[in-house]
């Protein structure tokens, strides 16, 4: 046979130089783009809400430091420093102020800030009082509502906090006809607008925002001409005066003119970017279909080299990673790791159904292997036609161990889309956003991270008849111990899921209201259609495809509960329900996990306390130190729960039924309805925006948070511990090899899930080494993806090696690992999502 | 071909799923139990008693098995993989191992067998012609040697490998290097020599010897007689390869 393994080659030295530039990076907040738009939103009180947007980017944009890095071909920076942050007061500020003194040394995502910057937010953020979209947003809701996000059965934390993002725009149409276009074809708009109708008056504002926001990057670009005009005076290096000058010419030409050449297309593409990210904190802002946008411009360069192309490439690569986000501590658990999710896909087909893998979609991977950092989140398209030679290489990225490419399966995702509505040319042109979640690029505001929904939860209010800590939450549905069959369970838990997805739906569009009334985004909108003919923001409709998507975490666990009860209890008949309840909720009578816990959740805490009062009667004060002691003492008595079998003989039991990810078809269809109550559930509802609800079932690093708010469940798993991530079964309770876990997996519904789902898989270096495991990872991608399988991704690392970087993170600091959704740096991830990917199942053969 | 009925029978002892050592792409593995061999490095001694006990081994019918096998069909398909019997001696089984490779073959499955050779030849006569590739322990070439690592001598074996060489469509060999035993230029030497004589020889592997089946004896109440050895690693057998090399043979480190 042919040798397959083509290896990747070294990156140029002024690549590493940049590379080694953000390694070395300490993030840190910057104070300008608060100060900035303050100051903006203070002249222009009394003008409608679009127009102050416009002219505070506008303002931005004339006034953020213009900055071009040492060593830099494409430029255009948000920061001062690399990989530091701006911040966005508009859309939430108290949790920053209130983090003030200890967002220098949090467990996970570290951000410094100095005196002087603090200084001046807090000047800032007292103007934003009652006006952020956060406070909006919380106003519109229920108490019900507010209950249920309380209690931790689903956040919308990521919108609610900050911008929204998630976004793909036509990146293309801006390369072609500059800004200018865009200013001639708004005008146009405007123009043919219907001037009698009610919504004229709406229309002209939002055209003058947008002409207003694109003069104003064509500002920014000028501006960076002139930066580069000015350097050039203080260079003696020859060869860097070359560059400067170049930079200046392309930065006067573009993003204002369509490119005429690679590196035109280059640098407008960044700059597009670059303001989208300055207009909003949003994540997932993501590049898309980077091959497909960009490779007109490569073909018809004859004065560019591959080599040269490849270098402007991997430039780009790096800037992807000069931009960073401040997030409150509780969101870095759920998104841990400095991730920004800026999704770049290549391959797949075109609109037309042909096949879309080109040269770029090649030099894309090698930029990946060149620059080995956690962005662009990097994806890769695979369907019947994929070329066998871009899977290959695709693996061959995958055995690098960056945990990327993910792998996305266009034969179930493009059927998934056009269930949704999608035309077929359109979902055929689909590309990933965030995470995994899909949408037709320029066309859609997808909303895809909208919320995370804790299903098991869901399960434990089922089993206490609606009580979440004593309180009646959700519906009464009758006491665990009196259901009949699996089938009655079942339908309380169903019953349960309409309560709760209800409430999450609530909370969705009182934050999706808050976003169209206080951050219209103008310039952003003008890239997206159908905003311009509509003369209508994203936020207020003005997309052609309207989505929501929250997200169902813990699947696996649900299933895996099903199963437990329905071997245990209503097959076996070896436990009752009572004596079910009674482990679990002592969970498994274990007082060293209770003891431990203790330490890292309030809520254990108060569970803990209240079980001590309820033994030594309420004692005005509790010496927590004995807290342990007297629960060891009084063992599940403390919760008032006693059983005749032995409690821990009913964990092993628990533990030893089949599980969910071991290709066995109860359990595994157990968990395919466990997920998809929720997902149909979802399906039911609208947004603001005139679109639908559609679920998806992936955690980014939530999984490991969301578990912390869960006491044990069925499965076996233990109070606290993480659930589940994604659609990936347990961890460690896939034993059978990763065919058949992979086989299980698709035996989920993932057609219903089209917002994403996510697969993680885990393989130690040796089980996919020489060209026979590149071979056969391809095969596993072709055979899961055959199953209908949507998406699959790996961690080609060995446990030592992260053991070894959590004790000497300095050692490791260029170690990128796969979380979910996307990779970060290993040693930048709070240690609980650390310990989380440690003990995923690795297979080894 | 005679009709399938699926209800033979036969002692399995694990059915191990996306194995990539044991022939092309992606296979499932079917252990069969019961071994005439007894060699003191062997790594799954709960294999070697043919009778299933209360913790190992399964009688399992044709039918459970393929229902097994067919859960991987379509990893098969994309990798051009298929199944390995290996053991225990699966040629102790013949019937059964007959029809799981004829309804396999049915479904376009690749097929192979791992094997000690050590069986009557009307048994080889049967099973060889019908496998894509016989993987052939030659352990050793001197029969007292053999004996006494092994516990039979390796007359009938090497005997065996001559005919299986005849029959089968291709043949790889597998030399356990085991210190003390074989793991000598000499040894190796005389195996290449005779491997020379065996047809449809497409390479020989060379595995390193490893203890990791020692707490296996404990467990099961064995001595394990070789405690005084370390492992081995592939770069200690590179001379070895040179060996096999040197006699036109393509040489292999590893499954």
């Amino acid at each position: 046979m042919l040798k397959v393994e083509t290896e990747f080659t070294e990156p140029s030295l002024r690549v590493k130089a940049l590379r080694e530039q953000i390694l070395a990076a300490v993030p840190r907040i910057e104070a300008e783009r608060a100060v900035i738009i303050t100051e903006s939103y203070k002249e222009t009180e009394g003008l409608p809400t679009v127009i102050r947007r416009a002219k505070a980017l506008e303002r931005m944009l004339h006034k953020l430091p213009v900055i071009i890095r040492d060593h830099e071909l494409i430029v255009g920076s948000l920061t001062t420093e690399p990989r530091s942050a701006q911040v966005y007061p508009e859309f939430s500020n108290a949790w920053l102020r209130e983090e003030f003194d200890r967002i220098g040394n949090r467990d996970g995502d570290a951000f410094q800030i100095s005196e002087e910057v603090k200084n001046r937010l807090n000047d800032v953020f007292d103007y934003w009082q009652g006006k952020t979209t956060s406070e909006l947003a919380t106003s519109y809701m229920e108490e019900e509502t507010k209950a249920c996000m309380a209690a931790n059965v689903f956040t919308v934390g990521n919108y609610y906090m900050n911008g929204v993002g998630h976004i793909a725009v036509d990146y293309g149409k801006i390369l072609a006809k500059g800004y200018r276009g865009v200013i001639a074809e708004t005008v146009e708009a405007m123009t043919n607008a219907d001037k009698h109708a009610p919504e004229y008056i709406k229309q002209q504002q939002f055209y003058k925002a947008v002409i207003i926001s694109c003069t104003a990057a064509i500002h920014f670009a000028k501006r960076y001409a002139e930066k580069a005009r000015e350097l050039l005076q203080y260079t003696t290096d020859n060869q860097r005066k070359a560059e400067l000058q170049k930079i200046a010419v392309v930065c006067e030409r573009v993003p204002e003119h369509g490119a005429t050449t690679f590196h035109e297309a280059c640098q407008a593409f960044w700059f597009i970017h670059a303001i989208i990210n300055i207009e909003s904190n949003g994540h997932s802002v993501s590049p898309g279909r980077f091959d497909q946008y960009m490779y007109p411009y490569y073909q018809a360069d004859s004065s560019v080299t591959r080599e040269e192309a490849q270098e402007m490439i991997d430039c780009i690569w790096v800037k992807l990673n000069d931009l960073n986000k401040v997030r409150d501590e509780v969101s870095t658990k759920a998104f841990g790791g400095y991730p920004m999710f800026q999704n770049l896909i290549v391959g797949g087909q075109t609109a037309d159904g042909i096949d879309a893998t080109n040269e770029l979609s090649f030099l894309a991977m090698q930029a990946t292997a060149h620059v080995r950092l956690s962005q662009p989140s990097f994806s890769v398209r695979v369907w019947s036609k994929s070329p066998d030679e871009f899977l290959i290489k695709a693996c061959e990225l995958a055995r690098l161990g960056l945990g990327v490419p993910a792998f996305y399966n266009d034969e179930v995702i493009v059927p998934a889309l056009t269930n949704r509505g999608l035309t077929l040319g359109d979902a055929r042109s689909y590309a990933v956003i965030g995470c995994v979640e899909p949408q037709c690029p320029g066309k859609t505001e997808g909303w895809h991270d909208s919320a995370f929904f804790n299903l098991p939860k869901v399960l434990e209010v089922t089993m206490n008849n609606g009580r979440c800590a004593d309180k009646q939450l959700g519906p009464e549905t009758g006491e665990f111990e009196n259901f009949s069959s699996m089938e009655a369970v079942i339908a309380a838990y169903r019953q349960q899921m309409e309560y709760f997805v209800y409430h999450l739906i609530a909370a969705d569009n009182a934050v999706d209201y808050a976003h169209a009334e206080r951050a219209p985004l103008p310039f952003l909108s003008c890239m997206v259609s159908d905003c311009l003919a509509e003369g209508k923001s994203l936020q207020e409709g003005g997309a052609h495809y309207n989505f929501s998507g929250p997200q169902g975490v813990g699947a696996a666990n649900v299933g895996d509960s099903f199963m437990a009860m329905k071997k245990t209890v209503f097959d076996d008949k070896v436990l009752t329900l009572k004596e079910l309840k009674a482990a679990i909720d002592s969970n498994f009578y274990s007082d060293g996990s209770i003891g431990a816990a203790s330490a890292t959740s309030e809520e254990t805490y108060d569970l803990v306390l209240a079980a001590v009062k309820k033994v030594l009667g309420d004692n005005a004060s509790i010496d927590i130190g004995s807290i342990a002691d007297k629960l060891h003492l009084n063992n599940g008595k403390a919760f008032g729960q006693q059983t005749a079998a032995d409690p821990a003989g009913i964990r092993e039991m628990l533990q030893s039924v089949d599980k969910f990810g071991n290709d066995i078809d109860e359990v595994d269809y157990l968990t395919r309805e466990g997920a998809a109550i929720y997902c149909r559930e979802v399906e039911k509802y609208s947004n603001p925006r005139g679109g639908t609800f559609q679920a998806g079932l992936y955690p980014a690093s939530i999984n490991v948070l969301m578990g912390s708010h869960v006491g044990a469940t069925p499965d076996g798993r233990a109070a606290f511990e993480p659930l589940s991530d994604g659609v990936s079964p347990s961890r460690g309770t896939d034993s059978s090899g990763p065919t058949a876990a992979t086989n299980s997996v698709a035996k989920l519904d993932h057609f219903i899930a089209s917002n994403g789902t996510l697969y993680n898989q885990k393989f130690h270096p040796s089980a996919v080494s020489g060209d026979a495991g590149l071979r056969n990872l391809a095969s596993l991608v072709r055979g899961y993806f055959d199953h209908k399988g949507m998406h699959i991704q790996f961690n080609v690392i060995d446990r030592n090696t992260l053991i070894a970087a959590q004790k000497q993170p300095e050692k490791y600091r260029d170690l990128v690992v796969r979380v979910a959704g996307y990779s970060a740096q290993f040693i930048s991830l709070d240690k609980g999502v650390q310990d989380d990917i440690i003990m995923r199942t690795e297979h080894v053969f | 071909m005679e009709a399938i009925t699926g209800s033979k029978t036969g002692t399995v002892f694990n059915i191990q799923r996306f194995s990539v050592h044991d022939g092309p792409g992606i296979r499932t593995i079917v252990f069969l139990k019961g071994c005439p061999l007894r060699c003191l490095w062997c790594s799954n001694p709960e294999s070697q008693n043919p009778v299933p006990t209360a913790e190992f081994g399964k009688i399992m019918s044709v039918d459970e098995v393929m229902r097994e096998l067919k859960k991987d069909q379509v990893h098969y398909r994309r990798s051009g993989g298929g199944i390995t019997f290996s053991g225990g001696e699966p040629l102790m089984h013949a019937d059964f191992v007959t029809e799981i490779i004829h309804a396999s073959r049915s479904q376009g499955w690749h097929t192979a067998m791992e094997t000690t050779g050590f069986a009557a030849d009307a048994v080889l006569r049967q099973v060889i012609p019908e496998l894509d590739l016989v993987l052939l322990d030659i352990k050793a070439i001197p029969f007292s040697l053999h004996k006494k690592f092994t516990g039979v001598s390796s007359k009938l074996i090497l005997q065996n490998a001559l005919t299986i060489g005849e029959m089968a469509k291709e043949v790889a060999v597998r030399i356990p290097v085991i210190p003390t035993f074989n793991a000598t230029e000499e040894n190796i030497n005389y195996i290449c020599e005779f491997v020379k004589q065996v047809k449809h020889v497409s390479r020989i592997h060379l595995l390193p010897y490893h203890n990791y089946g020692e707490n296996k004896y404990e467990l099961i109440g064995m001595k394990y007689k070789l405690k005084h050895l370390k492992n081995m690693t592939s770069t200690d057998l590179e001379p070895f390869k040179e060996i096999v090399e040197g006699h036109g043979i393509t040489c292999v480190l590893g499954g």
